[in-house]
């Protein structure tokens, strides 16, 4: 049975439009013009335990607000959900003591204080035993390799570090699902990569279930298996992170250079371009005209090299974002 | 039995709130030193009110210099509390809300009104109230002669826990005004001014406002009312009144909050 089952949940947020200037200001005092913003439309989902799955879309698509809902911070416009046999908003102390969320942009730490008070006050707000909350955290602690750094002032930690204290901070009580809201944020490669190993690892070991979203596609692709694309609050793709590509089509890319510098017009003939300029050139084509198109280039223009390469998972993706926003644009969408 | 385990465990997270907080502020010395300071010339200048009344020496509303000095010591050690356990919790809601802080505190398995609004306890802040406040009391209490027995002063204490509970609730109210309107300087004065109120005994005032603080906001009953007991000055239904109104101002704050609470929309990313 799905530890999370999410259905046709919509979350509409009202705000209000204020075109710049002063005047704009002074009328907005008196009157304002009132809209709806859908942050999530209709989205349904089931989540395995165990499971690790990845939430991608572009800013403001709506993942966040999933997450925020999935952990009862907002109330629903629409429909339900269940987690772990829980409705999220309903804010039951069982339920919140089962799961945790870490929201990369948002501290939970005291930061005028060493990390482990605020380890000592989640110890109490979750009603651990001492043996138990020493070997939770002694445990995290040798996994994030941050033993020196609980007695340490907050403030005075690095970003990274501060990070593997919230973490540690969040698991200390063991909670069945984790919702991790861009935990690696603002953070340089190597400290990324450490966060992502140890959700790797922690999550291998004892089975949470893991829901994650990120803007960096290396966070999807090391660590979740399903990834679910979201993009103006709808779900646009649910399902392994490398058949994400069939979606737009099954096509390859053609990367050419040229002894000479060959125009646009002329390239267009033969495939989408989708770059040239200095010697060189990025075609798009299907992938059954692949041998074609090459034959008729090779014959036609001052070919010096070439290379078949397949869309990376960046251009599938960007390639359903622009095909949404496009069908958005005539009325109709894509699901 | 739920109830006492759940009231064992938040009692044992406000100790360790206690123990934070005070770590916390003694971390930035100067400022905890400027801060006592800086308190100490506010204190002074209530104080000027009390040297003013004693040169005139008149009597106000037939309350002598004395009696004045009462209420005055009173009203100070209760700005002392306010400000010990309420005042940086109130201030930072609105901060809360706007940071999105509000929304970790919300998943966490503790009352959220408890989180929220007795995290923060200011040490440094409240200790010249207290120091001038109870040597005005003490002083008065003297020199009008009240009765110093354990039961008189008993009474007064117990009124006193009564004035930090309705103080809680009844400035607590206007600063849910926040999850609306997000901002909340301008709330924070007005409530700051309407306190003031309680700088004078209540008996300065008209019959009219004198009841509108009493029964519609009930500010008097916070300072006045412990004080006007020692003078043998309350009626039955007032005597009824400043034990019942804590509970139905605790209650309707209650209900407030989490009329609130179901409204908030949580800030952004």
């Amino acid at each position: 049975m799905a530890i999370i089952e999410v259905d046709r949940l919509s979350k509409d947020y009202t705000y209000y439009e204020k075109e710049t200037g002063l005047r704009h200001s002074l009328r907005n005092l008196f009157y304002r013009k009132q809209l709806i913003r859908h942050a999530v439309r209709d989205v349904s989902f089931e989540v395995e335990e165990g499971e690790i799955v990845g939430f991608l879309g572009p800013n403001g698509a709506g993942k966040t607000t999933t997450l925020k809902l999935l952990s009862g911070i907002l109330h629903p416009t629409s429909g339900t959900a269940r987690v772990m046999g829980f409705t999220p908003w309903e804010r039951k102390k069982e339920y919140k003591m089962n799961f945790s969320i870490v929201m990369g942009q948002k501290s939970q730490l005291w930061w005028d204080l060493p990390a482990n008070e605020s380890l000592a006050l989640n110890k109490s707000i979750y009603e651990l035993s001492d043996r138990a909350f020493q070997a939770t955290l002694d445990e995290l602690a040798e996994l994030l390799d941050v033993r020196d750094l609980l007695s340490v002032q907050v403030r005075r930690l690095s970003l990274g570090e501060r990070m593997k204290i919230e973490l540690i901070a969040s698991l200390i009580h063991r909670p069945k699902i984790m919702f991790l809201d861009e935990p690696t944020i603002g953070l340089d490669l190597i400290s990324q990569k450490n966060i992502r190993q140890f959700i790797k690892t922690y999550s291998k070991q004892t089975k949470t279930t893991i829901l994650l979203t990120s803007h960096y596609m290396a966070d999807i692709e090391n660590l979740c298996k399903r990834s679910v694309v979201i993009n103006h609050g709808s779900i646009v793709f649910d399902g392994e992170l490398s058949k994400m590509n069939r979606l737009v089509g099954d096509r390859k890319r053609l990367r050419l250079q040229f002894g000479v510098p060959v125009d646009e017009v002329t390239l267009s003939r033969y495939g989408r371009v989708v770059e040239s300029g200095e010697g060189q050139a990025l075609l798009e084509v299907e992938k059954q005209e692949v041998k074609t198109v090459l034959q008729a280039v090779l014959d036609v223009l001052p070919i010096v090299d070439f290379n078949v390469e397949e869309l990376s998972i960046e251009d599938g993706l960007s390639e359903i974002y622009k095909k949404e926003r496009d069908a958005l644009e005539v009325g109709g969408q894509i699901s | 039995m739920y109830l006492l385990r759940e009231m064992l465990k938040h009692m044992r997270i406000y100790g360790l709130f206690v123990k934070n907080c005070l770590i916390a502020q003694m971390e930035y010395r100067m400022n905890f030193v400027i801060s006592i300071a800086q308190e100490c010339v506010f204190t002074f200048a209530k104080l000027l009110y009390v040297i003013l009344i004693y040169q005139v020496g008149v009597d106000i509303n037939g309350l002598s210099p004395d009696h004045v000095l009462l209420f005055i010591g009173t009203y100070m050690i209760m700005t002392g509390f306010y400000v010990l356990f309420f005042m940086d919790n109130f201030y930072q809601l609105s901060q809360h809300i706007q940071s999105g802080l509000l929304d970790v505190m919300m998943t966490k398995p503790v009352s959220l009104q408890f989180m929220v609004t007795l995290r923060r306890i200011n040490f440094s802040f409240p200790i010249p109230n207290f120091i001038v406040g109870t040597s005005m009391v003490v002083m008065a209490w003297r020199r009008l002669g009240l009765e110093s027995g354990p039961q008189e002063i008993g009474l007064f204490l117990l009124l006193i826990v009564c004035g930090i509970v309705l103080m809680y609730a009844l400035f607590l109210l206007p600063m849910l005004l926040s999850f609306y309107i997000i901002k909340t300087q301008s709330l924070i004065e007005i409530t700051d001014k309407f306190w003031d109120f309680n700088n004078m005994p209540m008996g300065i005032y008209s019959r009219w406002i004198q009841r509108i603080g009493t029964f519609l906001l009930p500010i008097f009953v916070i300072t006045n009312f412990p004080v006007l007991a020692m003078m043998d000055e309350l009626d039955t239904l007032a005597s009824i009144w400043v034990f019942a109104v804590p509970i139905v101002m605790l209650l309707v704050t209650r209900k407030v909050w989490r009329f609130c609470l179901s409204k908030y929309s949580s800030a952004s990313s």
